[in-house]
């Protein structure tokens, strides 16, 4: 008998559960540990963030699908991991801290670790909606109070004011700019919706050094007889909606209607807001790992931005000598073999975009996004590795390179079923190839993008299928990830 | 926004603006859409253990 334990309930972590339980025998037992009761389909956070969706609707509570699946689910945090256990048990095991502060240990013969972001407001002064004077859209809590806020903007909008909306990303190291893009699209959409657009001003501000990079590097599509970067295409949505932008940013400071920011040559800005929505940078969750005898071993783990070490190249080399082959391909942990991570949780060995630094030594760059599909089939095959281990083999049997996988996203641009709109995109594969694709790093007959109202009519079939297929409804294994 | 940034901005025809909503092209592209994301999604899947 064999215990798999999953650490989180995000897109990779309930994806490698749900597998894993369906691949393995009875006689092996597969538990959940996640602080959250709930599981979040965040793609559509957005709409919550707009008032076009209820956090009921992005949500479902884990606990009943756990348990009809036979899931053992821990509601709480992990905070240690043990991979040799302690003085007092020789095998490896977690340290959970649940919500009343009590602390248990859940012992597993695999672990995969998929914990997700910590969102770290605290990184920009006065960043986020506890402590600071933004918004977000990361959790559903967050998107339904945007959306009490927006619908404020509204309201005052009806009654003659003007407003200015500000939206993008809070930090010179976010991620996730494809997320804060729909958000701003969508509140364009929503604004000429209720007839007040006119009387709104919307500044889109970014650390990507051009429009359209997303943290991937852009893309280029091939378009007219043309190869087309990706900033053209973002650059004409924003003209055409009449949004303005500000790129190459990391946002200083943000105070109860301005925003500090200094941009890629070093000069200092500020601008006003009455509303702004900023996504905050991600870290690792800060899990510490320990030896048998209680002494901290987190660095052999984890890299200093808490994110799990796996099989890739940490070595630290120019953005000239990074590589596809730099990306890790099974996701097992390098010091102990049955240690895993999917999902946002494991080390990228670098960024996507290439990075820049202002002269004042701020970096300016997006982290890589490792979010949807990619997170989803990272999951997967970490399972598949896991239940062939159990079986007998001696090293992970299945990959999930991100330089190896292509990924398909659709960015809604406005929710109607007549009128909206979204950028439906394919890239392959995620992370470019230069060595296998020269010119662009990409294969181009693979890669593509257009927007339309079809995008929109996918991405909410894809809002229903996943959310069943998360439910582990019948027939949720034919539904790709 | 400034005239200065407009002024260096591609823009979508009449045409352009029409086809993203209008039905019929839409339907099409639903269809093209779909077949294309399932390419990617099969070149890109693995199946389960023991293959």
């Amino acid at each position: 008998m064999s215990r798999v334990v999953v650490l989180g309930a995000g897109i990779a972590g309930h994806t490698a559960a749900a597998f894993a339980r369906s691949w393995l025998g009875k006689e092996h037992s597969v538990t959940v540990v996640s602080p959250k009761p709930d599981y979040n389909w965040v793609p559509s956070n957005i709409w919550v963030g707009v008032g076009l969706m209820k956090p009921a609707q992005v949500t479902f509570p884990l606990a009943p699908v756990y348990e009809r699946a036979g899931i053992e689910f821990v509601q709480g945090a992990a905070r240690e991991i043990h991979p040799d256990g302690d003085a007092d048990r020789s095998t490896p095991f977690v340290t959970v801290e649940r919500a009343d502060g009590s602390r248990t240990q859940v012992a597993y013969d695999f672990l995969i670790n998929a914990t997700g972001p910590a969102l770290r407001f605290d990184k920009t002064e006065g960043l986020g909606p506890d402590a600071g004077n933004s918004l977000s859209v990361c959790t559903p809590g967050h998107a339904a109070q945007t959306a009490a806020a927006f619908a404020e903007e509204v309201e005052r909008m009806r009654r003659g004011e003007r407003r200015r909306f500000l939206v993008g990303v809070g930090h010179g190291t976010c991620t996730c700019e494809g997320a804060a893009f729909e958000y701003i699209v969508n509140l364009e959409f929503e604004l000429r919706a209720r007839k007040v657009r006119d009387r709104a001003e919307i500044t889109w501000i970014t650390n990507e050094y051009e429009l359209g990079d997303f943290g991937m590097g852009g893309m280029h599509l091939k378009r007219g007889g043309y190869v087309t970067p990706s900033s053209i295409f973002n650059a004409s949505l924003f003209a055409e909606r009449g949004i303005d932008w500000i790129t190459r940013a990391h946002v200083e400071k943000v105070e109860q209607s301005r925003v500090l920011y200094e941009t890629l040559d070093g000069a200092h800005h500020e601008q006003e807001f009455d509303f702004a929505m900023l996504l905050p940078p991600f870290s690792g969750v800060g899990l510490e790992a320990c030896d048998r005898d209680g002494a901290d071993i987190t660095d052999r783990l984890f890299l200093p931005n808490e994110f799990m070490r796996v099989d890739a190249d940490y070595t630290a080399k120019p953005y000239e000598e990074w590589k596809a082959s730099d990306w890790p391909r099974t996701y097992q942990s390098a010091e102990y073999q049955n240690v895993f991570a999917a999902g946002i949780a494991f080390a990228p060995p670098h960024a996507i975009s290439r990075p820049y630094t202002s002269p004042n030594g701020t970096v300016i760059a997006p982290a890589p996004p490792r979010t949807g599909m990619p997170s989803a089939m990272i999951g997967k095959a970490v399972a598949g590795s896991v239940v062939d281990m159990i079986a007998g083999a001696k090293a992970p049997t299945h990959t999930a390179s991100m330089a190896e996988m292509g990924a398909a996203c659709v960015a809604s641009a406005g929710a109607n079923p007549f009128t909206g709109t979204a950028a439906s995109m394919t890239v392959f594969p995620v992370v470019p190839d230069f060595e296998r694709y020269p010119d662009y790093g990409r294969d181009l007959d693979r890669t593509f993008g257009e927007i339309g109202l079809a995008g929109h009519w996918i991405k909410i079939v894809l809002h229903h299928l996943f959310l069943h297929k998360a439910r582990l409804r019948p027939g949720w294994r034919l539904i790709p990830e | 926004m400034t005239d200065e940034k407009l002024a260096y901005v591609t823009r979508p025809t009449k045409r352009t603006l029409f086809l993203r909503t209008f039905l019929p092209w839409q339907l099409w592209r639903f269809l093209a859409i779909n077949l294309k994301m399932i390419g990617i999604i099969r070149r890109s899947h693995h199946h389960g253990p023991g293959t």
